[in-house]
C-alpha cells in the first residue's frame, strides 16, 4: 500500500477527516477493490488493538474485583459463623435449663412418717399429745418423749420411724440415719427407710447415686422422685 | 488510565449514580466499581449456570466480559441510570453467552483473552471472516499483538487513546504531555506505520517458526 493511503486510512479510522474527505474516501472505496480490502485489514487490526485493550482492562479488573469477591466472601463466612454461634447458644439456652439443686428437692422431700393411726394400724404406745407434735413438725417437743417411749420399747420399729423424722426435721442427719439403718430388715418398713436414708444422706452431704438408682428403677413408691433426684446429683 | 484498586473497600453508597460512576471510572477508581460487583455478581453468575448451563468457570468470564461493557457504557455515556442493575448486567452476561456460542460454532474455543474479546466483537456483528478462516485470523492475532509489544509505551498508549478510547486529539495531548493536537497527529501517524510496518516484518516471525 503506498504510504499515503496507509496515512489516509489511518486518518479516516480514527475520525481525524472532514466530511468532503470522508465522502472522498467513501467513494474510492465503491470503486477501488484493493483499497477497499486495505481498508478492512487496517480494521481488523484496529479491532485487534481493541481486543487486546479488553483483554487488559479485563485482566485488571478482574485482579480488582476480585478483592471485594474475596471481602465479600469473608464477610459471608463471618455472617455464617455469627450465625452458627447464635443457632447453637440459642439451642444450649433452649435445652440446657438449670439443674435444680439437689439439696432443696430432698429438704422438700422431707415429710412426717404418717403415724399408726393415721395408717390403721394400732399404736398404742405413743401418747396423743406426742402424736400431735410430732404430726405438726414440733419435733424439739416431740423428740423428747419419743426417745423415752425408744428406751421403754426398743423393739417398736414405728417409734424409730418417728424419731428418726425428727431427728432429720432437726438437721441432725448422722442420729437420723443411725435410727433408719435399724429399719432397713424390717418388711413393712424397708421402703420407707431406703427413702429417708437417701434424703438424709444427701442432706448431709453425700451423694446416694447408685441407692437412689435401685430406687429408681425399683416399683418403689417414690421411684419417680428418686430417679429425679438421682438426675440432679452433682 | 489504568484501573487501580482505590477507595472505600465497605462503604456503602446507596445513592451512586450513573454520573458518579463515570467521574470515578475516569479517573481510574473502582470503589463504585465494587459496589456493582457486589450488587449482582453473585446473581449473574448462579443465573447465567442456572439458566445456560455453563460451568462456574464460563460464568464468571462471561460475567467480566458483561463487567467490561458495563464499564464503557458508563465511561461513553451510554448508561446514564443505575437503575435495576441486577436485570442490566445479566442482560449483557445473556447477551455475551448468546455471541460467545455463535463465534464459538463459527470458529473454535479461543485460546487466549484477545482471541475472546476478538471473537466476541466479531460475533456481536457480521463478520466479513469465514469459519475455514479461524486459523489464519488467529495468526494475525498473534502478529498484530506481537508487534504491539515491540512498540514503544509511548506509541502503544497513544495508540490506545486514539483506536480504544478514541479520545479528542486536545485531551489526547493534555494527558500526554504533547505541545498541541498537531503533535498527537504526526506522532500518532509514525506509531501507526512503525506498528504496521513491524506486523508485515519479518522481525516477528511466522507461527511455528520462531
Amino acid at each position: 500500500m503506498e504510504p499515503r493511503d496507509l496515512e489516509l486510512l489511518s486518518e479516516y479510522l480514527a475520525g481525524g477527516l472532514d466530511a468532503a474527505e470522508v465522502r472522498a474516501v467513501e467513494e474510492r472505496l465503491r470503486g477501488d477493490a484493493a483499497f477497499a480490502a486495505a481498508l478492512a485489514a487496517q480494521q481488523e487490526r484496529i479491532a485487534i488493538l481493541q481486543a487486546a485493550a479488553r483483554a487488559g482492562t479485563k485482566s485488571e479488573l478482574r485482579a480488582v474485583l476480585r478483592e471485594a469477591d474475596a471481602r465479600q466472601a469473608r464477610v459471608r463466612v463471618l455472617w455464617a459463623g455469627a450465625a452458627a454461634l447464635a443457632a447453637v447458644l440459642l439451642v444450649l439456652l433452649l435445652i440446657r435449663q438449670p439443674k435444680p439443686d439437689v439439696r432443696q428437692l430432698a429438704l422438700a422431700a422431707v415429710e412426717p412418717y404418717p403415724i399408726g393411726q393415721i395408717r390403721g394400724v394400732a399404736d398404742a404406745r405413743l401418747p396423743d399429745s406426742v402424736a400431735a407434735a410430732y404430726q405438726a413438725g414440733r419435733c424439739a417437743e416431740a423428740q423428747p418423749a419419743l426417745q423415752a417411749l425408744i428406751a421403754r420399747h426398743p423393739e417398736d420399729p414405728l417409734l424409730r420411724m418417728y424419731a428418726a423424722d425428727c431427728f432429720t426435721q432437726t438437721g441432725q442427719y448422722a442420729e437420723a440415719l443411725r435410727l433408719l439403718r435399724s429399719l432397713q430388715q424390717d418388711p413393712l418398713l424397708a421402703d420407707a427407710a431406703g427413702w429417708r436414708i437417701a434424703l438424709n444422706e444427701i442432706l448431709a452431704g453425700g451423694s446416694p447415686r447408685a441407692l437412689l438408682d435401685s430406687l429408681a428403677r425399683s416399683p418403689h413408691y417414690k421411684a419417680r422422685e428418686a430417679a429425679r433426684l438421682r438426675d440432679a446429683l452433682p | 488510565m489504568g484501573i487501580r484498586s482505590t477507595g472505600p473497600a465497605a462503604d456503602p453508597m446507596p445513592n451512586l449514580t450513573a454520573q458518579a460512576l463515570r467521574e470515578q471510572l475516569s479517573q481510574g477508581h473502582t470503589h463504585g466499581l465494587r459496589q456493582v460487583f457486589e450488587e449482582t455478581h453473585r446473581y449473574c453468575v448462579r443465573t447465567l449456570m442456572h439458566k445456560t448451563g455453563c460451568d462456574a468457570s464460563d460464568a464468571e468470564d462471561l460475567y467480566m466480559d458483561a463487567v467490561l461493557i458495563f464499564r464503557e457504557n458508563i465511561l461513553s455515556g451510554r448508561l446514564a441510570q443505575l437503575s435495576n442493575l441486577r436485570s442490566y448486567m445479566y442482560g449483557i452476561c445473556w447477551n455475551l453467552w448468546r455471541d460467545l456460542n455463535r463465534s464459538r460454532s463459527r470458529w473454535e474455543r479461543e485460546q487466549n483473552e484477545i482471541e475472546r474479546q476478538f471473537w466476541l466483537a466479531a460475533g456481536k456483528s457480521e463478520t466479513p471472516f469465514e469459519p475455514e478462516d479461524a486459523d489464519l485470523v488467529r495468526e494475525r492475532i498473534r502478529r498484530v499483538t506481537e508487534a504491539l509489544g515491540r512498540l514503544g509505551q509511548t506509541c502503544r498508549e497513544l495508540l490506545n487513546y486514539v483506536y480504544v478510547e478514541q479520545l479528542p486529539q486536545q485531551e489526547i495531548a493534555a494527558r500526554m504531555g504533547f505541545a498541541n493536537a498537531n503533535v498527537v497527529k504526526v506522532t500518532r501517524h509514525r506509531c501507526y506505520q512503525q506498528w504496521m510496518k513491524l506486523i508485515d516484518s519479518p522481525e516477528i516471525p511466522a507461527h511455528g517458526t520462531s
